[in-house]
């Protein structure tokens, strides 16, 4: 079992074989051998940890990806495809959507910090604009520069 | 109230958390639209108030990651540079992490010139791929793309030009080095060179990372080693009027000894060309997974297959002319045969005659992987049931299944052939009959075990009319009265072999017009069969 104790000081209890999902308290593992010694995770909070190990468990029997994989990964051709339980999972606030991205990011979990992209993108897709900025709740904030040259911009896309 | 108050950075708001200093920010913004401050000042309050909501959060990779993944299936190029321009028109923050994001702009297509510009520039270093299908774009269009994007050659990762009206307008553009350059699709519709020197010096030679290649309509001479370390080469529409020999011609194929996809396609030789069919000089290919020869005159392909040497999981593709006079080892010569061990491999065979004027014929393991596909058009060669009977010849050695499909033939030189074919394969455990007569001749066992297919256990007929007594006929001459297989109590044992191995024991005729009122209930006790919920 591995000791975990997140920036909110709570501990977690877990099998081995679901904190190594994380990469890097895996390599953490392997640093330090055998050892009692609980490992600080000073960027989680427990909430966001609770969640974290909630993916980390139910995907814990499957293959972790390869370098090979992730260097096949064709950019163009990226999918959003998510599966049936990872989008139940990520079905959260949107804060904590993103501390779970920020989390996985983290601990260097790509499958989790893929569910999690891939949601804010289905968010994005095929909004505008002014739209994504509401979802978001954020506003306009560009310079007259940078209007002037996003009117530019928009001027020569629609000159098709 | 001075303007400077607003974009104080020395507020102590940040000791506030985030949500109650997002509050005081949207208060000061207030008072600094109703004092009529500078919108540059009104900017950098509305970035700081950004800043403070959770989407704002993430580091500049992870946004590039989801802007990516935003990217991902976007079906049209208009849709992928709309979606772009949207990503980096929301806020600050985003606009900054999209335009350092060089990866997400190095896709090149036709477009508006500043815009293509912009592209361009905001792709920085990055390896660029360009998308040209000259079918809508002029050579006047395509010579200020190319004079726009050919500075940059160095960094073209994949260059596809597909329909280009002449090659005069794009090989000046084509003569830097390209040492990124990975994927190279040329295909010209009417070279008005009608002369490989221009090309003699494609890419000054230097194309090092070179992997795929498709030339259409131009010949690059084989001095040029863009030929060379390749995985998948594809050459169409092209005339070799300077070649010595099909050898030659061969040879550059050898540069490639990694190659998994060769495909020849409509490909003319001078017609003096010297086109032996036995070779010395053999190119063998360990990886290739697919060889296509297409449209190639039958002295030429039958010569450039008895040069290559497959491995046994390829895949042999011909779509060819038998040529007058011609039959099927016109194309591919018994002496040749060994080159391709995948004949060796193949357990299901599936013979179409669509035509009189042509044959298709396709060979696959029992897992469906297709090992050879043979369009063959005949043209005054042989009739295609002669193509059927030279397939005797081949070395099927695991056929195990059979499928013959619209043999609309002479009936008596059709069972012969049929007959002669099977008699030749006595692994035969599957036989299927599509569009043809019942061949009762062929499948009325009379002797005991059958002469022909001793071991067929699956029979199926589809798209024909059955007639009960021919069936019964067929059946119970293959069958014993009662098939224990099939749970029937009083039935008796088999031979050594058992009815498993050599009695029929399945009968599909789901596909197939019935002519009586109903199956035999005897046939029942007889075979498994699979048919129709009604019977018409």
């Amino acid at each position: 079992m591995v000791n975990l104790v997140t920036s909110d000081n709570e501990s977690f209890t877990v099998e081995k074989a679901v904190a190594s999902r994380s990469v890097l308290i895996k390599n953490m593992l392997e640093d330090v051998g055998e050892s009692d010694q609980p490992i600080p995770l000073p960027n989680v909070t427990a909430s966001v940890l609770k969640k974290v190990l909630e993916y980390c468990d139910h995907h814990k029997n499957e293959p972790m990806p390869t370098s090979e994989d992730l260097a096949a990964e064709d950019t163009r051709k990226r999918t959003t495809d998510i599966g049936e339980w990872d989008q139940k999972f990520i079905q959260v606030d949107q804060e904590m959507l993103f501390e779970i991205i920020l989390a996985a990011n983290y601990l260097d979990i790509k499958p989790l910090l893929d569910v999690g992209c891939k949601t804010v993108a289905n968010m994005i897709k095929g909004k505008t604009p002014e739209e994504i900025r509401k979802l978001f709740n954020i506003v306009n904030d560009f310079t007259p520069e940078e209007e002037a040259q996003i009117k530019k911009e928009n001027e020569w896309a629609e000159d098709r | 109230m001075g303007s400077e108050s607003f974009i104080d950075p020395t507020s102590e708001l940040e000791s506030l958390g985030k949500p109650v200093s997002r509050l005081c920010l949207e208060k000061e913004i207030k008072l600094a639209e109703a004092a009529g401050c500078h919108p540059r000042e009104l900017a950098v309050l509305r970035q700081r108030r950004n800043q403070r909501m959770p989407a704002s959060c993430l580091p500049q990779e992870i946004l590039y990651s989801i802007f990516l993944f935003v990217q991902g299936g976007i079906p049209t190029y208009a849709l992928v540079i709309r979606s772009l321009l949207t990503l980096s028109n929301v806020c600050h923050l985003w606009r900054e992490a999209a335009l350092d994001c060089p990866g997400l702009w190095t896709l090149l297509e036709p477009l508006p010139t500043p815009l293509f510009r912009l592209i361009l520039d905001r792709s920085r270093k990055a390896p660029l791929e360009l998308v040209f299908n000259c079918s809508e774009t002029s050579g006047q269009q395509l010579s200020k793309y190319f004079s726009i994007a050919s500075p940059h050659i160095g960094r073209w990762r994949s260059c596809i030009l597909q329909h280009v009206y002449a090659d005069t307008v794009i090989v000046p553009f084509l003569l830097s080095p390209a040492p990124q350059l990975e994927s190279l699709v040329l295909e010209i519709e009417y070279p008005v060179s009608y002369s490989s020197e221009p090309y003699l010096h494609l890419f000054a030679s230097c194309t090092p990372r070179l992997r795929r290649l498709t030339l259409s309509g131009i010949f690059v001479p084989f001095s040029n080693p863009i030929y060379s370390n390749l995985i998948t080469l594809k050459l169409s529409s092209t005339t070799f009027t300077r070649l010595q020999s099909i050898t030659e011609f061969c040879r550059v194929f050898g540069l490639s000894p990694l190659l998994e996809e060769l495909s020849l396609e409509s490909l003319t030789f001078a017609p003096a060309l010297p086109a032996p069919r036995a070779s010395g000089v053999l190119i063998h290919f360990p990886q290739l997974h697919t060889l296509r020869l297409c449209r190639i005159r039958p002295r030429f392909s039958s010569s450039i297959l008895s040069h290559l040497v497959l491995p046994p999981s390829a895949h042999l593709e011909l779509r060819l002319e038998t040529g007058r006079r011609g039959n099927l080892s016109t194309i591919l010569p018994p002496s040749v045969y060994h080159h391709f061990p995948s004949l060796q491999m193949v357990t299901h065979l599936s013979a179409h005659i669509p035509s009189s004027l042509t044959f298709e014929i396709k060979g696959s393991t029992a897992e469906g992987k297709p090992l050879f596909s043979f369009d063959i058009d005949r043209y005054g060669g042989a009739q295609p049931l002669e193509l059927f009977s030279e397939l005797n010849g081949f070395p099927l050695v695991s056929l195990n299944s059979l499928s013959l499909v619209d043999f609309h033939e002479n009936r008596p030189q059709l069972i012969a052939t049929v007959s002669a074919f099977l008699l030749c394969h006595p692994d035969i455990t599957r036989l299927e009959f599509t569009g043809w007569m019942v061949p009762k001749e062929i499948l009325v066992a009379t002797s005991s075990p059958p002469l022909i297919c001793p071991r067929l256990q699956y029979l199926k007929f589809a798209r024909c009319r059955l007639y009960e007594e021919e069936l019964v006929e067929i059946v119970e001459s293959r069958t014993a009265p009662e098939n224990p297989a099939l749970g029937n109590p009083g039935a008796r044992e088999t031979s050594s072999t058992d009815a498993g191995d050599t009695f029929l024991q399945y009968l599909d005729i789901a596909d197939a017009k019935y002519s009586c009122s109903g199956i035999p209930p005897t046939l029942r006790k007889r075979v498994k069969m699979k048919e129709k919920p009604e019977w018409y």
